[in-house]
């Protein structure tokens, strides 16, 4: 089973760390290996809950990634980007156009989560509810989601 | 080549969306090249959706740059590898 690549943004939104472990969790017992792409900070949150690396065990920085795919020299058959802001919305539009081989999932979270879904113009699957601190009314569709992604791939 | 934060630059508008980004970047440029997704200048990828411009003004380059949690700043920047990578691998446009 191969490498699945979680792009993550700003650590500003509480459930981002939270979908980080779950989305990791989920992909282990599919028996795939998750990557996490972030910045230091929000590197630091996901390894302060996960101190053992149960769930995650690799991290790669956010722009060394983009680089590297651009490059061709890393490739994922599936990318999980969580997205609350207009910066995390323009990474994740250079991650579809540099890598457009790749299954990429947008989750779209935070209290503006409708109004940046609507500026989406990549071929991505969507995830999306307007949540900051309470991940269930995000979990089912992301559940649903992640059960048809790695069958794809 | 180097860290933006050695160079010489200015910032002309922060916190903004790409789209704005993009305007106020033809709207400061002498020249303008259409350049793709992970581009490099100073050994950084260019973040950005498609299409991405980059100007040049009075020899120096006039670009965005996207943080995670600050959205992108337009920058000016004193590069002069910069400017001779983009002028001679960016597409021109008008």
């Amino acid at each position: 089973m191969g490498e699945v690549l979680i792009f993550i943004g700003c650590p500003q939104i509480p459930v981002q760390s939270a979908l980080v472990l779950h989305i990791a969790d989920f992909l282990q017992d599919a028996g795939h290996h998750p990557i996490v792409a972030a910045n230091p900070s929000a590197k630091q949150l996901v390894k302060t809950s996960d101190p053992k690396g149960h769930y995650v065990k690799d991290y790669i920085d956010l722009d060394k990634t983009i680089g590297d795919l651009a490059d061709g020299t890393v490739h994922y058959p599936l990318i999980i980007s969580l997205i609350h802001n207009n910066a995390g919305l323009t990474y994740t539009a250079t991650i579809a156009a540099v890598s457009p081989d790749s299954l990429l999932l947008s989750v779209l979270f935070g209290e503006h989560a409708y109004d940046i879904a609507e500026e989406v113009e990549y071929p991505t699957e969507k995830v999306v509810a307007p949540v900051t601190h309470n991940t269930r009314p995000l979990l089912t569709k992301l559940d649903e989601v992640l059960e048809w992604a790695v069958l794809k791939i | 080549m180097g860290c933006l934060e050695n160079m010489n630059y200015e910032v002309l508008a922060k916190n903004c969306s790409f789209k704005e980004a993009r305007e106020i970047i033809k709207s400061n440029s002498k020249e303008r090249y259409q350049v793709p997704p992970g581009f490099k200048l100073l050994d950084k990828p260019l973040i950005g959706i498609p299409p991405i411009i980059v100007g040049i003004t009075n020899e120096k380059l006039v670009y965005g740059y996207t943080k995670p949690c600050h959205g992108t700043f337009v920058v000016v920047v004193d590069d002069h590898e910069g400017v001779e990578h983009v002028r001679r691998d960016g597409k021109p446009v008008w």
